[in-house]
């Protein structure tokens, strides 16, 4: 008995029979390093961890193979005790959970442990059954920096990945059967072109699958990341800093410090302790923001509410501290009715350092901020007591009022808020008279504040125009009057104004806010694209019951209730055609060129080896020609020559059935003379023969 | 004919479904547009890994040529020629059970199979599996192929030491006629155009003149072998019974009938001695079509008549003259 559980224990534990293909471990060692590579290009790992994959994972590939015939128990379980190493590292990393950190905090230290685990396991991968388990892993790696990614800058690693996953899975199958006794010793097929086929009807299909699942992210995250790369204080605590403007920021105005010379490309002027109607500067096309949000939102930066007929400013910028956390509690302010909608999580990644304002949807309850002290004023507004360069990470959780049309028709009236009249509804001596009568025109048949605000926009979408080159404002004019009545011309600036003075020259609480548009989703990384040129100001019109809600004739925006889940791959197809880079008509002429040199070569190749194929078939002889000839005659009147007759008999046939009106007696000496005697009949002879079996062929018809 | 191709999911499938699931939960918690990419090529994959050798099993047509004789429990090398679209699989026959052979679709060439049981075998049906080809999900389809020419499954000889018969190398026979070797009846004076070897040289010098052997007519040794199939005892169970009636010994319908094959062999065994021995051998058997009576004058005569055996009433004559009847039985 326990002699045959010990049998049954050593079967088991029997090592499989070492894998001898080279090809296969090659294709498994590349998804691999695509794997690896995928983690790595996004920042995680020392140099030490470095080398050990792009250096170790190879090597340790290299002497798998080398030591695959010989038992390797000993290396076992060394690598067993570093295994056991490198997991009570990860553990000791994941202290910081019970420091309070985020589930966020993690990402690293794990992808840091699949990583030295991948290159553990390469030291040991003699069988085909450890080569698919690499594979496997290999699926882990790209996952873990899939997570981490944010931008395209994944898609080359994918794609080696890709082919290299389908081309070792093509492989081992091939490994699977070549085991057995083949049928036939035919020539191997070539791999490529089922790799080929594969991964072609693996794209389709998964461009297909992608516009059909459901995006990335729910409204309740995991992950809170946030990230400083460095801590620059911002001069005036609780004051705005804009380095992106140059000479004109407000942190650094008049400091004999040596800051940005001159305005930078992407500064916009909203972002500063005021605006000025008239100037907006010219942020540029570039990425400044990725917004991971399952939503698409205003990423709201601060807001104005006094306005004095061409500057917004704010009434009250006495900052208030705010710490603790993570997360940083944000008290609720001046207007906010926060509702009991779920967390709206909103991960933004700084690409370029701009305004220290922590942007995000309205109503901030929650942040997640390196340095835990931020400053809050009470418009709700958030300014970070540093600069935020390219690379710092936060991470806003917003309460959304989930409103509809139908919700916000219903809300309630009354007496507005101390806290909400006068101040938003403060206008400026220079309001013209015909400013308040076109409001009042134009929402004479709305019934509620939420109609009167759709009737307002309706009538600026239809009588204005949006334009970056709207005229500048003359000297003493009162801008909203000038757009309104004058120019009709005019960006987000002059429309935001415009409909804020008009709301509240109805009564209607309103102020305008600056920030940054939705941007554009990625497809691929889920993330929305925040460019310079997203830089944009919009109105927030105060509801009773329901707090500041955002409108804006220019950007289009779904209300919070209305947004609707989309497929993980919507807006795919636009946002390739405008990111796929457009061939000039030089580019195009090439390319035509070489496709039709690629297929002259492939046809010109199928031609050669169909000559290649006919010369090799033997060649038929005069002499067989000249007996076809007689025999399709004979088949013509009913005498088929039998195998074994020769020539000559066969004539003879032919004479007794009346098929030739002289002997064909020479024409037989002939064909056997050519075939059996080693001469040749010189042309006459020839010409002579082929005379008599026309005859005798048009005998025959 | 071919049935149905079906699906068999392995254990590479199930992990890789299991890993997508578990990606695709972890795309919807940390919001990893890119996850969600790999999960939709993951789908695909799987997708593409599933229909793929399903489809492709469908083209796949199957010929099969055989030797039209064969021996129970020895392998018989069947050629098989496999067509249809491009692809790798492995087939095997299982009517005569075989081992597994791999092909390069469109591929020809010889699979071993070992008759398990004699009879007369007229279709094989073979076993194809694919999951080309990314080898995640195997399908497996049968086939039946329909033969040209029917095998014809001879039991296993069980040669006797001895025939059990008087005379010759039989029983009080001369053990020299068991042993091949001629029987001399006498001698007689030369006639021209006696051939050299007959010549029985000491007799001749005695006599003075040559003188040849005469040897026993070996036509004058004829063997009956009636082969009696049928069980010696009723039945207990139906599942025992012989199929008798059925279109020869069909093996897919002869069922577990170990005595009536031993007394096949032995029938075998002892016609192929007898006609080494220079016996003259009927056989009578019971076939599909009835009794019947009938010479047989090579190995594979018996081997084909013994295959078509049934278990029924063989004919128990008219026999000739002087013919030994032996009668076979389980």
């Amino acid at each position: 008995m326990s002699g045959g559980m010990l049998e049954r224990l050593r079967r088991i534990n029997a090592s499989p029979p070492p894998e001898e293909s080279i090809a296969l471990r090659i294709a498994v060692l590349v998804a691999v390093l695509a794997g690896a590579a995928a983690v790595l290009s996004q920042g995680v790992g020392g140099s030490g961890l470095r080398l050990a994959c792009l250096a170790g994972i190879p090597a340790g590939f290299l002497f798998s193979h080398l030591d695959r015939k010989h038992d390797r128990f000993w290396l076992k379980m060394a690598l067993a005790v570093a295994l056991l190493v490198v997991f009570i590292r990860f553990l000791a990393s994941a202290q910081r959970l019970f420091d309070g950190g985020s589930a966020a905090e993690m990402q690293i230290p794990l992808a840091e442990l699949f990583l030295w685990v991948q290159f553990l396991h390469s030291l040991d991968v003699p069988a085909r059954r450890d080569l698919m388990f690499s594979l496997a892993s290999s699926l882990t790696l790209v996952a873990a920096g899939a997570v981490l990614s944010v931008s395209l800058g994944i898609a080359p690693w994918l794609v080696v990945w890709a082919v290299a996953a389908v081309t070792s899975l093509v492989l081992a199958y091939r490994r699977q059967l070549d085991e057995l006794p083949a049928l036939s010793p035919a020539k191997r097929p070539n791999v490529l072109r089922p790799v080929a086929a594969v991964v072609a009807a693996v794209a389709v299909l998964g461009t297909g699958t992608l516009l059909v699942v459901p995006e990335a992210g729910t409204t309740t995250s995991l992950a809170f990341p946030a990230r400083l790369p460095d801590v620059v204080r911002v001069p005036v605590p609780g004051g705005i800093s804009n380095p992106s403007l140059g000479d004109a920021d407000p942190a650094r105005r008049g400091s004999t410090r040596q800051g940005n010379a001159g305005r930078k490309s992407f500064g916009y002027f909203g972002f500063s302790d005021s605006m000025d109607t008239a100037v907006r500067g010219r942020p540029d096309n570039s990425v400044v923001l990725r917004v991971k949000a399952p939503k698409p939102d205003f990423w709201r930066g601060q807001t104005f509410d006094r306005w004095d007929g061409r500057r917004w400013t704010q009434s009250d910028v006495r900052p208030q501290a705010v710490g603790g956390g993570p997360p940083i509690d944000l008290p609720a302010t001046a207007g906010d009715e926060r509702s009991s909608a779920d967390d709206f999580v909103q991960t933004f990644y700084v690409e370029r350092g701009g305004p220290n304002l922590v942007f995000g949807a309205y109503a901030p309850t929650q942040l997640y901020f390196p340095g835990r002290a931020v400053f809050q004023l009470n418009d709700g507004s958030v300014r970070a007591a540093t600069d935020m360069p390219g690379g710092t990470v936060y991470t806003v959780v917003s309460k959304r009022p989930l409103v509809t049309q139908a919700t916000l028709r219903s809300a309630p009236s009354g007496p507005l808020p101390a806290a909400i009249a006068p101040r938003y509804l403060e206008l400026p001596p220079s309001t013209s008279t015909r400013t308040e009568a076109l409001a009042a025109d134009v929402t004479k048949d709305a019934p509620t504040t939420y109609d009167k605000v759709r009737a307002l926009e309706g009538w600026m979408a239809s009588n204005t125009r949006y334009s970056l080159h709207a005229p500048p404002l003359p000297e003493g004019a009162d801008a909203v009057d000038q757009f309104l009545f004058v120019d009709r011309v005019g960006f987000c600036e002059q429309i935001g104004s415009s409909l804020v003075v008009m709301l509240r020259s109805l009564g209607i609480p309103a102020r305008l806010a600056v920030g940054f548009a939705p941007g554009e989703r990625n497809p691929f990384t889920g993330l929305w694209e925040v460019r310079g040129s997203d830089a944009h100001a919009w109105a927030e019109v105060w509801f009773p019951g329901v707090g500041w809600q955002a409108f804006d004739p220019t950007a289009s925006v779904p209300l919070a209730g209305d947004a609707g889940v989309r497929a993980a791959g919507s807006g795919l197809v636009p946002y390739l055609v405008r990111h796929l880079p457009k061939p000039s008509a030089v580019e195009i002429e090439m390319a035509v060129l070489l496709g039709a040199t690629v297929l002259l070569l492939l046809v010109g190749r199928r031609v050669t080896v169909w000559r290649r194929r006919r010369r090799a078939r033997p060649r038929r002889s005069w002499a067989d020609l000249r007996l076809a000839d007689l025999e399709r005659m004979g088949a013509r009147v009913g005498a088929p020559r039998p195998p074994a007759q020769t020539v000559r008999e066969y004539v003879r046939v032919l004479e007794a059935a009346g098929v030739a009106a002289r002997p064909l007696c020479d024409v037989a000496d002939a064909i056997e003379t050519e075939a059996f005697s080693g001469e040749t009949l010189t042309a006459v002879e020839r010409t002579a023969v082929e005379a008599a079996l026309e005859e005798a062929e048009r005998l025959a018809r | 004919m071919k049935s149905r191709p079906r699906p068999m999911v392995s254990r590479p499938a199930l992990i890789l479904v299991g890993m997508t699931g578990a990606l695709f939960l972890i795309a919807r918690t940390s919001g990893a547009g890119w996850v969600m990419v790999i999960v939709s090529g993951l789908v695909a994959a799987l997708a593409v890994a599933t229909v793929w050798p399903g489809v492709v099993l469908r083209t796949v047509r199957v010929s099969v040529t055989a030797p039209p004789d064969a021996t129970a429990g020895r392998p018989l090398a069947l050629h098989v020629d496999v067509g249809g679209w491009r692809q790798q699989l492995k087939l095997r026959a299982v009517s005569l059970p075989g081992a597994w052979t791999g092909a390069a679709v469109p591929a020809a060439g010889e699979i071993n199979a070992v008759p398990e049981r004699r009879g007369v075998v007229g279709h094989v049906v073979c076993e194809l599996r694919s999951a080309g080809p990314l080898g995640l999900v195997w399908w497996r389809a049968l086939v039946r192929v329909d033969l040209e020419h029917p095998i014809e499954v001879g039991p296993v000889p069980d040669e006797p030491a001895r025939l059990p018969v008087a005379g010759a190398g039989g029983v009080g026979g001369d053990p020299r006629a068991g042993a091949g070797l001629d029987v001399v009846r006498g001698v007689r004076e030369y006639v021209p155009g006696d051939p050299a070897r007959l010549v029985h040289w000491p007799v001749s010098a005695h006599h003075g003149s040559l003188v040849v052997k005469e040897l026993e007519d070996p036509a004058s040794h004829r063997l009956a072998i009636v082969v009696d199939l049928r069980p010696p005892k009723p039945l207990q169970n139906s599942n025992d019974a012989p199929q008798t009636g059925t279109r020869g010994a069909n093996l897919e319908t002869w069922r577990g009938f170990e005595e009536g094959e031993a007394a096949a062999s032995r029938a075998a065994g002892i016609a192929i001695r007898a006609l080494r021995e220079g016996f003259a051998v009927t056989l009578a058997t019971a076939e599909d079509g009835g009794a019947r009576l009938a010479a047989v004058k090579t190995r594979t005569d018996v081997s084909r008549r013994l295959a078509r055996a049934v278990a029924g009433a063989p004919p128990d004559g008219p026999f000739p003259n002087g013919t030994e009847v032996v009668r076979v039985t389980p």
